[in-house]
């Protein structure tokens, strides 16, 4: 019989978690467990953490990074000023997630949880060089999001663990960064395959500690270093995109399923960097010559 | 003739209780100490059935009743043309929607829990799944008929000489998808007893009488002693022309007495109602060098799956539109459709001239290419004129609208500065313009109207003139969202000279209003609409033999039946028509290389159905017409493996969204007025997507230079297309 | 076992004995009787079942009713105020926005949803806003346009307000 909890503190998740009674499920959001028919089926006890408090809210912790609790949704991570100031590249990520209906219930735990491979925050938390912040009765640990997130389904949090927050240091200077996605539709779709990147801008032209992550190409999230060496230091141009876009397609283990094929998703992987850098080579450009304008103006 | 009412853009009737929630579906009846029931489905898309045990789902808590094929006291069978469908299938099931039993439960719970307890013992059979294998007579039947269904075989000239005569000849094969109806709400309904022992079954159904004839002979129970009704429905598209849970439900109060609900889940509803057909396709066509048609040849192999449904005149209409709107001397069709065990398919929207439209007008954008040739002025050139002798060979005898739509799509914005628009790249980064590509692709077709020769299609309704003034119009059709309601409504008023508002519209009740026939075949406006005005005509007649005698009436009634009038000689189940409806539709594509994303930007439609009683609905139609041909062509098609489906629901199932289908949609009455029809009037809610696909792969052609020949085109064809034709610049 | 939850629904409050494992759309049709919230896939896709809980739109068939407990909720009963019916529903009405009208519960609630976030959305805010809601028959362009009208009107008054 299926019993139904819904704790308004963390450590009493956390009691009866350590009680490791079994068949227990963790829900925030349900934007993922809900919709599969057969999710409740085996679930003795389902632990609801959405009114969880020290699961809430956005806000610069003690070490100056962004703590995003675990039960924050989507759409609240898309609408934060923080996020969109210091974060932006998540903030596009998860506006690109399900639909407005699906973000209002969905969280950034939940996400990180469920361990898709196609999870659209994902490659944008690993670029952002995220952590995993895990609770449990021993203390709180960290844990980079690549280290997390082990397989399809799979992750490093052991039974009596509980996601209490994402962490993301924040980066200071010029900043650009995209996410694009490859999807069966235009709304509200899971993706085929979707690239992150973010990188450091400067005024020569050139990107310094660029990020490269893709989804839906592998069993996890990947990042991709070849393409980041691409990059690095180097002046954007058309070429160093291609260049760039090639090592994105060389990186990608994808397979054939009812969404796409492999080859697709080996292909659309280096076209959605290339779309993605192209904007901010064009960007880049455009600043520039304002730039240029501007000194033209004062001499 | 002027109208005042007609014409106009009204309300729908309909629109108020809509918006508010308080309009009942199908799905939100439910009655006092009503059952829960849940179908049983096979677990095997073929195999022969050794054993049914019901027992423990029998005695599974809140259990009332659980039903096999003993329990059906008439015969175990329907179906639209052939009774080949069991009701509960006792021996051998042929795909995964058929149904071994019913449990009828007091929640749905209950229901669903014990339908998992119904134990079945299958032998399972040998899979037919390629149509091809199913033209082998060497192959096991899946029908006692043999597992071909139908085949057409005609010929119009010479077709030898008609290839001779061509400077042009084009050849190509196509390959078109299995395609979900994907009404947004799932079969569903509820039935009961009345207190006059008369069983009720409110449903979804697209024609009332038919249904209540079909569960009267499943009961053995007179259709006096049956009332069907289906007034308000969540959607249908020709995927609730067959029965769905109409028989189930009736059945389960029948045995049990007691009131029955049953609701689809969507998985359930995928899987079980019939589909568009699948089809493989194979056109030869060749024109003059003075761009003249000279002979249209059509090779079909239509995949009808377990069970019959339309699939013959599906396949005929598929004939009758094979050559398109235009003259062609030479003509030679041949098809079959065949049985497999792929789901089954039936009516949608189109019926058939939805896959013939896509080869022929493939084939005219191939020719108009070869020839060097505007492709709406070879169409025009090409075009068939009321008097002309159609592909089959019989002469088109009413008003033709298709060479007007042409014309008018040649004056549209889209079509006239497509060369500008094409070169348009300001919404794109400039480092990413020169990987878009943009294409404008157009497409004519015709749509037969009504059921055609053969068919019995008559429409009957009854108008009543009420106290002060109000007038009451009692119809038999089905209001599934298309807004026939409305129209009956103006063509009401317009003819009493009433106010709108007065005009009030009874519908779907075999209890309550005459059999209007089928609300299917774009056939409603023009059957319905010139019964309600025979009967107005009657009443007129009457009230004015009172004013004569000097004595008046409040209360006046008068029934009136209208038959649609067919061609003289029938070729086929429902062939050919006599009244078609007629479009042309222009639309702009836009191809991102890089990804191989297509998107359709704009598009242009022109149609033909005559009068327009009512433009917001025309509209309404023609928009929601582009999006399901832009499913079609670009995002929808059910997936099978031996047999059993693989999306099942909208996550994988995908229908376009908002941001799939451009708001930059442009719909253009061409009003040909149809003297037969009411105030001129025919229907246009099937034309108004056929051509769409067509459009879309011409205009994709034009994008990027390659023809696609298999529905859906996704991004992957692009990209792979692109990548085996390495000299595409 | 069943949950005892409390609900507010379009401004009354009611309790409800529901199962551990059901879903707020079907405490709203089958106990509820509020028959107005539709339910098309159950799976989060097709927004048919879409309400306003506590301010913001949700798929009801993705919230567990024991989750709901204490929440306020605006079916599409509650729009029209005392019979009349509100801007938005009025141009849909007008627009010609409804077919079958199946999607429009949810339809309507996205509108309002989107109009609570944004005064004068664009026609891609527009369409991001209806994206989870599938229609299948008015091709969406209507729906679009009731919206965008809706919109310019509430922003006129509101701006006109300020003017004085």
């Amino acid at each position: 019989m299926l019993r139904i909890l819904r704790l308004p503190a963390l450590d009493q998740v956390i009691e009866i978690l350590s009680a490791q009674e079994s068949e227990t499920l963790l829900m925030a959001g349900g934007t993922d467990i809900l919709p599969r028919p057969a999710a409740l089926a085996s679930t003795r006890l389902l632990i609801d953490l959405s009114q969880v408090a020290e699961l809430q809210g956005i806000a610069l912790d003690a070490e100056g990074r962004i703590r995003i609790g675990a039960a924050v949704t989507h759409q609240e991570i898309v609408d934060h000023p923080l996020i969109q100031r210091k974060a932006q590249l998540l903030s596009m990520a998860c506006s690109s997630i399900g639909s407005v209906q699906i973000r209002n219930l969905g969280t950034i735990g939940g996400n990180l949880a469920n361990a898709s491979p196609a999870a659209d925050s994902l490659p944008a938390l690993v670029c952002l060089a995220a952590e995993v912040a895990l609770a449990s009765p021993r203390g709180i640990r960290f844990l980079p999001v690549s280290a997390f997130i082990l397989g399809p389904g799979r992750t490093a949090r052991a039974a009596d663990e509980l996601i209490e927050s994402v962490r993301i240091p924040v980066v200071t200077g010029r900043r650009v960064a995209f996410f694009k996605k490859a999807g069966q539709r235009r709304g509200m779709c899971c993706a085929k395959a979707s690239v992150a990147m973010c990188a450091h801008r400067h005024g020569d032209g050139r990107l310094t500690k660029p990020r490269v992550a893709m989804g839906a190409v592998a069993a996890t999230v990947i990042s991709v270093p070849a393409a980041e060496r691409v990059l690095a230091d180097r002046v954007l141009t058309m070429a160093v995109i291609e260049e760039a876009a090639a090592a994105c397609c060389e990186a990608a283990q994808a397979i054939d399923d009812i969404r796409s094929t492999a080859s697709y998703r080996r292909h659309v992987v280096g076209a959605l960097l290339t779309e993605g850098l192209a904007e901010i080579y064009d960007h880049m450009q455009d600043l520039a010559r304002r730039q240029a304008r501007r000194r033209r103006r004062r001499s | 003739m002027k109208c005042t009412v007609v014409g106009k853009r009204v309300e729908r009737k309909d629109a108020r209780a809509k918006v508010t929630g308080e309009t009942i579906y199908p799905s939100d009846r439910s009655r006092e100490g009503m059952l829960w029931v849940v179908a049983v489905r096979a677990a095997h898309p073929h195999a022969r059935i050794l054993s049914i045990d019901t027992e423990r789902a029998a005695a599974a808590a809140g259990v009332v009743r659980v039903l096999t094929a003993r329990d059906v006291p008439g015969e175990n069978a329907f179906g639209i043309q052939f009774h080949d469908m069991p009701v509960l299938c006792s021996d051998r099931v042929r795909y995964l929607g058929d149904v071994v039993a019913l449990v009828g439960a007091e929640s749905r719970r209950a229901a669903r829990q014990a339908a998992a307890l119904v134990a079945v013992d299958y032998q399972p059979l040998a899979l037919l799944t390629d149509p091809e294998q199913a033209l082998d007579p060497a192959t096991p039947a899946l029908h006692p008929g043999g597992n071909i269904l139908h085949e057409v075989h005609f010929h119009k000239g010479n077709i030898s000489v008609g290839f001779q005569k061509s400077a042009v000849i084009v050849e190509r094969s196509y390959q078109l998808p299995m395609m979900d109806h994907a009404f947004l709400e799932t079969e569903a309904g509820l039935s009961y007893f009345d207190e006059n022992d008369v069983l009720c079954v409110e449903s979804c159904g697209q024609y009332i009488y038919r249904d209540r004839k079909q569960i009267a002979s499943v009961l053995g129970l007179a259709e006096e002693k049956i009332r069907v009704s289906a007034e308000m429905v969540g959607g249908a598209f020709g995927g609730k022309d067959d029965i769905t849970v109409q028989i189930q439900l009736a059945l389960m109060t029948y045995v049990t007495g007691r009131p029955a609900k049953m609701v689809a889940s969507r998985e359930e509803s995928i899987v079980a109602h019939s589909k568009r057909h699948p089809a493989s396709m194979w056109f030869k066509t060749g024109a003059s060098k003075s761009g003249k048609l000279m002979a249209v040849e059509a090779r079909f192999l239509s995949d009808t799956g377990a069970y019959a449904s339309l699939g013959g005149p599906v396949l005929n209409l598929m004939a009758e539109h094979a050559a398109g709107p235009y003259l062609v001397p030479h003509v030679k069709v041949d098809g079959h459709v065949v049985y497999t065990n792929n789901g089954f398919s039936g009516a949608f929207r189109g019926f058939g001239c939805t896959q013939a439209c896509v080869g022929i007008e493939s084939q005219m954008d191939l020719m108009a290419r070869a020839l060097r040739r505007d492709p709406l002025a070879f169409r025009q050139a090409n075009v068939l004129h009321q008097g002309d002798a159609a592909g089959l060979g019989y002469e088109m005898k009413t008003a033709v609208g298709a060479e007007p739509t042409i014309r008018a799509a040649r004056a549209g914005k889209l079509y006239r500065q497509r060369r500008r628009i094409k070169k348009d790249r300001t919404h794109v980064s400039p480092s990413l313009a020169p990987f878009i590509r943009r294409g404008v692709g157009v497409a004519s077709q015709m749509q037969g109207l009504g059921l055609g020769v053969g068919i019995e299609d008559q429409a009957e309704v009854e108008v009543v003139l009420g106290p002060g003034g109000a007038v009451r119009v009692k119809v038999g059709t089905t209001e599934i969202g298309q807004g026939a309601y409305t129209a009956y409504a103006q063509m009401t008023a317009e003819r009493l000279g009433v106010p709108l508002e007065q005009v009030e519209i009874v519908g779907a009740d075999t209890g309550t209003c005459p059999d209007s026939g089928a609300t299917t075949a774009s056939r409603t406006t023009y059957a319905v609409g010139n019964a309600i005005l025979l009967a107005i005509a009657k009443l007129e007649q009457r009230r004015s033999a009172w004013a004569a005698q000097g004595t008046g009436r409040e209360n006046l009634s008068a029934r009136a039946n209208f038959t649609v009038p067919t061609q003289d000689r029938q070729l086929g189940d429902g062939l050919p028509h006599l009244l078609y409806s007629y479009g042309t539709h222009v639309v702009l594509v836009e191809v991102n290389t890089l990804t191989g994303e297509i998107s359709v930007e704009a598009v242009e439609a022109y149609l033909d159905g005559g009068r327009v009683v009512s433009p917001l609905g025309f509209e309404g139609q023609s928009e929601g017409g582009i999006a399901q041909g832009i499913g079609y062509t670009l995002f929808e098609e059910v997936l099978l493996d031996r047999g059993r489906f693989l999306n099942t629901n909208f996550d994988t199932y995908i229908l376009p969204s908002s941001k799939d289908v451009p708001t930059a949609i442009h719909t253009v009455p061409i009003e040909v007025m149809e003297k037969s029809g009411p105030l001129g009037a025919k229907g246009i809610s099937e034309t108004c997507t056929v051509g769409v696909a067509p459009a879309i792969l011409n205009a994709l052609e034009d994008a990027i230079g390659i023809r696609f020949v298999r529905l859906p085109v996704r991004a992957e064809d692009v990209i792979l297309a692109r990548e085996e034709s390495p000299h595409e610049s | 076992m069943r949950v005892d939850i409390e609900l507010g629904i379009n401004g009354s409050r009611s309790r409800f004995a529901v199962e551990p494992d059901e879903r707020l759309v079907s405490t709203l049709r089958d106990r509820a009787g509020l028959t107005g919230t539709k339910q098309g896939c159950k799976i989060g896709e097709c927004g048919a079942c879409s309400v306003i809980m506590d301010g913001k739109l949700v798929p009801s068939c993705l919230v567990l009713s024991a989750s709901a407990d204490g929440a306020d909720l605006l079916t599409v009963e509650g729009v029209a105020q005392d019979g009349n019916l509100s801007d938005l529903q009025q141009a849909f009405v007008a627009e010609g926005a409804i077919q079958c009208g199946y999607c429009t519960p949810g339809m309507l609630l996205a509108g309002e949803y989107l109009l609570s976030r944004y005064q004068r959305p664009d026609t891609a805010q527009i369409k991001e806003a209806i994206a989870g809601n599938l229609c299948r028959c008015t091709g969406y362009t209507k729906i679009v346009a009731a919206i965008r009208k809706t919109a310019k009107k509430r922003s006129l008054v509101k701006s006109s307000a300020q003017g004085r």
